[in-house]
């Protein structure tokens, strides 16, 4: 007797991760790609999410213990596995791919380099920063910089990328930082403009809107990383160290001051947490890998100039973050690859990139706050 | 000054634009008492923790903790590294995460389960001692105030009396000397008081010093060794739980003239 209003909820959990999301991304991909693209899409992510629901996300904590121990372990199995998978075939699918598409999934790279740094900031700590492609401009000019007028080497440049986009966040950090909401996300908008601004005009410096060319390669003794796989693997090697350091810091103490600040501030003060110092670090940090990013970006394009470093880009960025799910670094992975990939599988859609962004962030956050990949929370 | 002061309050005045919300008040907590603020709404008590606690900042006075550092002027994690943990009337946990990651985020600040970023990343035998010490610890504080079975729940997700044991035992573990209760009994129902007030004597005995904010009388003549009354913002009066139950201004301030 009492099974229908059960199942009437199952009904509509089933309508609300399944259904609207296939519908969803069906609706976007028809008018770009036809029909027979836009169901294998929705087929797709309806797969995506199936096994994601099943195995991978947190169950809630109320379920019987027995019961969670044992999805706990399935999922800890898939886990392990999936990244053994991701990782295998970020190795070995490259090597059939055309120049092309190897470019692509550069960029790609480069993006989830971006987004797992921006990820610390909005996921971690919940502070929004709508200037965060600053730093990667940062970092490819203090290379283009430090090549043209001293001549330094990859390298060393890849350090002091990352360090200067770091010093630079310090002078933005400490006066904004006790800001809160809105009032960051503004300042940290005005920040990216005043980068890209003073990049466009400082022609002395930075050689002004037609900005520094013959950037070179990196190179290491007996490897010149001039072909587009070889620096696919470079920047692939980047990205694993990037992953690594960051989960590392997710499991251990530090960690876990971000996440405590993010939930209660108040009550982080209360167990001794200097919130705005671990605040002003995770800044930090998070321009760090902006600025190496930026690095690797310009040795790739052998060319910087400002164009490269819009608000549209820091925005873009975001929504990697959103669309994968803030906090979770598959995740976040995932969002940066859909959304670099995606658009160059669909070439029409860059006409439509403006609007597919709106309607894909609201119906995001209409239906599914906590991301594609999100932890239910 | 004498010797046995942990905390010594003198002549702490706040105002909130015309209203004096506390009015030079005077309060010696001593070392090893259980010493409970009483008064009516609006008296100044909760008040008189956010100066203690960094939260406000008092317009003039001092606040002395331990003979020799001065409270006031000191963000509230400054405070807190003193070994001070105060409670919050409404509860502060972080809701979404689940009880155990709750305490060990109380154990952050601890210096005997810190390590450094090198031990991190390459997850020395140091990280993982400190790491597994630093859950033990954790689970014997949830044992220590009754809910070590709710561990990997979320901390939103417990009844409210858990919640304020969970409150308590996060403050635990951060090794505090002096524990501040913002009315930690209100809303419990008997069963729950009666498990509360079994904790806090157990934090007692533990060489913990505890002050307390209340409301509840009979539950402030069972555990409280000496009790200030605030009212209006002024000391109204300090004494043993007897002198007090039968001080007539008391009387007056609670029951109205």
């Amino acid at each position: 007797m009492n099974k229908l209003p059960y199942r009437n909820v199952l009904v509509k959990r089933i309508i609300k991760s399944y259904v609207i999301p296939c519908l969803w991304i069906f609706a976007i991909a028809i008018p770009i790609a036809g029909i027979t693209k836009a169901v294998f899409a929705a087929m797709l992510l309806f797969i995506a999410l199936l096994i994601f629901n099943l195995f991978i996300r947190n169950r809630s904590p109320l379920k019987r213990t027995e019961h969670r121990r044992s999805t706990e372990a399935v999922s800890l199995y898939i886990t392990r596995y999936g990244w053994m998978l991701v990782f295998t075939s970020s190795v070995i699918i490259p090597l059939f791919l055309n120049n092309y598409a190897i470019d692509v999934v550069t960029s790609a790279l480069f993006y989830t380099m971006l987004a797992l740094g921006l990820n610390l900031l909005v996921g971690d700590l919940g502070l929004l920063n709508l200037g965060y492609i600053a730093f990667y401009g940062i970092g490819a000019y203090t290379y283009a910089i430090l090549y043209s007028k001293f001549g330094f080497g990859f390298w060393s440049s890849v350090g002091l990328g990352g360090l200067t986009s770091a010093a630079i966040s310090l002078l933005i950090a400490i006066p904004t930082l006790k800001l809160q909401g809105d009032y960051l996300a503004i300042v940290t908008l005005g920040f990216g403009e005043i980068v890209r601004i003073t990049l466009n005009n400082w022609d002395s410096l930075t050689n002004g809107p037609n900005g520094i060319m013959g950037i070179p390669r990196p190179s290491f003794p007996g490897l010149k990383f001039l072909s587009g796989i070889s620096f696919y693997y470079l920047a692939l090697l980047f990205v694993i160290v990037q992953i690594y350091i960051i989960s590392r810091l997710g499991r251990s103490r530090f960690g876990r001051y971000a996440v405590a600040i993010r939930e209660n501030e108040q009550a982080s003060e209360m167990v001794g947490i200097d919130t705005y110092k671990i605040k002003i670090l995770y800044f930090m940090l998070s321009a760090f890998f902006g600025g190496i990013a930026g690095v690797l970006f310009a040795s790739k394009q052998m060319f910087v100039s400002p164009d490269s470093f819009t608000f549209i880009e820091s925005v873009y960025v975001l929504a990697m973050v959103i669309l994968g799910g803030m906090g979770n670094i598959a995740g976040v992975i995932a969002g940066a690859f859909t959304l670099v990939v995606l658009p160059e599988l669909l070439r029409g859609f860059v006409v439509y990139r403006m609007l597919i962004f709106a309607l894909l962030l609201i119906t995001m956050m209409l239906f599914r706050p906590e991301g594609l990949f999100g932890k239910s929370r | 000054m004498p010797e046995n002061t942990i905390l010594s309050i003198k002549h702490v005045s706040l105002m909130f634009g015309g209203l004096k919300a506390l009015d030079d008040v005077n309060i010696d907590i001593e070392k090893g008492e259980v010493l409970c603020i009483i008064g009516p709404n609006g008296a100044g008590k909760t008040t008189l923790f956010n100066c203690i606690t960094g939260f406000l900042r008092p317009s003039s006075g001092s606040i002395v903790y331990d003979d020799d550092a001065e409270l006031i002027g000191k963000k509230p994690h400054e405070i807190a590294g003193y070994g001070i943990y105060r409670s919050f009337q409404n509860l502060a946990l972080f809701n979404q995460l689940s009880v155990l990651e709750n305490l060990l985020i109380g154990g952050l600040k601890r210096s005997d389960f810190s390590y450094g970023i090198m031990d991190t990343l390459l997850i020395t035998d140091k990280f993982k001692k400190i790491e597994r010490g630093l859950r033990s610890e954790a689970l014997s504080m949830l044992e220590f105030v009754g809910i070590s079975g709710r561990k990997d729940m979320r901390a939103g997700e417990l009844p409210y009396g858990e919640r304020k044991l969970l409150e308590l035992a996060r403050g635990l573990i951060t090794k505090p000397r002096l524990l501040l209760l913002d009315e930690p009994a209100a809303g419990l129902n008997p069963t729950e008081k009666t498990e509360l007030v079994s904790a806090i004597k157990k934090v007692c005995e533990q060489k913990i010093n505890v002050v307390l904010i209340e409301h509840d009388m009979r539950f402030v003549s069972d555990i409280a060794d000496w009790i200030v009354v605030l009212d209006y913002g002024k000391k109204l009066a300090e004494g043993l739980p007897e002198d007090i139950k039968n001080n007539r201004a008391v009387i007056e301030a609670y029951l109205g003239t």
